[in-house]
């Protein structure tokens, strides 16, 4: 039977290892977009998986107070992924930083590449928005891509963020209203297309 | 609901995180206002846009590689280890012997300097046993000023530069400054 997140994680504190190896297996790749959206190339969000489960596996002791894993989870990793964004500070283009992964990711990476992808609606429209979004200073960008991108509420991003709702509306407000600006002729022309 | 009223919903609206009552008054509005609906257009396609994102998946392989990283950083490193990798399980316990470390330091950090101050004072205004000159003289006198009987100086350059050594052997002046042995460095071996 397969465990419930709360199963996983009150195991993982009680010491069990593998619940922890599941609990890798279930959020990796959630860590791994949003390191993606925010950092923009794949070797950042790679670091920002690993050191966000390493983390986790530090701290499992304070999962006992943790009432959310995910948020708790969200919070780490964006805390990372600022970090590390204002660490790169201008580094920030999606690259093809893949030579150093296995012979085997890097051909799936390559096949991936040069299939069109059924999610490229207009591949240069959205090399545009995420060029947008870097120009973002890193809580907007982060508020923006958590919300908008990845589906997170406004109250999971306070709490990842560790701010008050009002902030992350107050952000999102004005990531979106930049966005808006540096995406104006795209967004009016895409309409009327 | 006024242009600016609604305008400033629009986002709620789009996020869904208005009342249903509000939700309808904007929808009312946006039907008979044009420019609103234009605003409420450019945003909604921005939504949609970042919705649309393309994530990117490195593929299975790239999944277990780092399943396999993470478990060889935090699972299968030895017990002993993970102490040194930073792994409390006791957090409560690992930050009371953090304070007990901080306060060991401060502490000693307290003994050194309260030491170093008794030495100081205790070694205070002793006077010098170089009878050569008649006044008596305190140790921290500028030593290269010392006159002799016949107005010639009473340390020559040799004795300077001795002295010189041992003020960097001493440390700094201050309280080693007063240090009684340094007239001693001054006796020739003539």
């Amino acid at each position: 039977m397969t465990s419930t997140i709360p199963e996983l994680v009150e195991s993982f504190i009680n010491g069990d290892q593998e619940a922890f190896a599941e609990l890798v297996r279930r959020y990796q790749k959630k860590i791994y977009s949003l390191g993606l959206q925010v950092l923009g190339n794949h070797l950042d969000a790679d670091e920002v998986v690993q050191e966000t489960f390493v983390r986790i596996y530090k701290k499992r002791k304070e999962l006992q107070n943790v009432k959310y894993f995910s948020t708790f989870l969200l919070r780490i990793a964006t805390n990372y992924a600022i970090d590390l964004l204002r660490k790169r500070h201008g580094h920030t283009g999606i690259s093809s930083e893949t030579s150093s992964l296995p012979g085997s990711v890097q051909l799936e990476l390559s096949r991936r590449v040069a299939m069109p992808s059924e999610q490229y609606e207009n591949k240069e429209l959205m090399e545009e928005i995420k060029a947008a979004i870097r120009q973002l200073p890193p809580r907007q960008r982060l508020t923006a891509i958590l919300h908008d991108v990845e589906g997170f509420s406004k109250a999971e991003i306070a709490q990842a963020l560790d701010c008050p709702e009002a902030t992350v509306r107050s952000n999102l407000h004005i990531a979106r209203r930049k966005l808006k600006k540096i995406l104006t002729q795209r967004l009016k022309g895409n309409k009327e297309e | 609901m006024t242009c600016q009223r609604a305008l400033s919903l629009i986002e709620d609206y789009i996020d869904e995180d208005l009342s249903p009552a509000e939700a309808e008054r904007v929808e009312r509005h946006l039907e008979g206002c044009s420019r609103c609906r234009e605003e409420f257009h450019t945003a909604q396609r921005l939504k949609q846009l970042l919705k649309q994102m393309p994530g990117h998946d490195p593929g299975r392989d790239y999944w277990s590689e780092t399943a396999r990283l993470i478990r060889a950083r935090t699972i299968d490193v030895p017990p002993n280890d993970q102490q040194a990798l930073g792994v409390t399980t006791d957090v409560v316990g690992a930050r009371r012997n953090a304070l007990v470390r901080a306060l060991v330091s401060v502490a000693a950090s307290l003994f050194v300097l309260v030491s170093a101050i008794l030495i100081g004072a205790s070694q205070d205004q002793r006077v010098s046993r170089m009878d050569t000159v008649s006044a008596p003289i305190l140790a921290t006198a500028p030593v290269s000023e010392l006159l002799g009987a016949d107005n010639s100086p009473v340390v020559t350059r040799a004795e300077q530069v001795r002295l010189a050594k041992g003020m960097l052997l001493m440390g700094a002046p201050g309280f080693l400054g007063r240090f009684t042995g340094l007239p001693d460095l001054m006796v020739t071996e003539e």
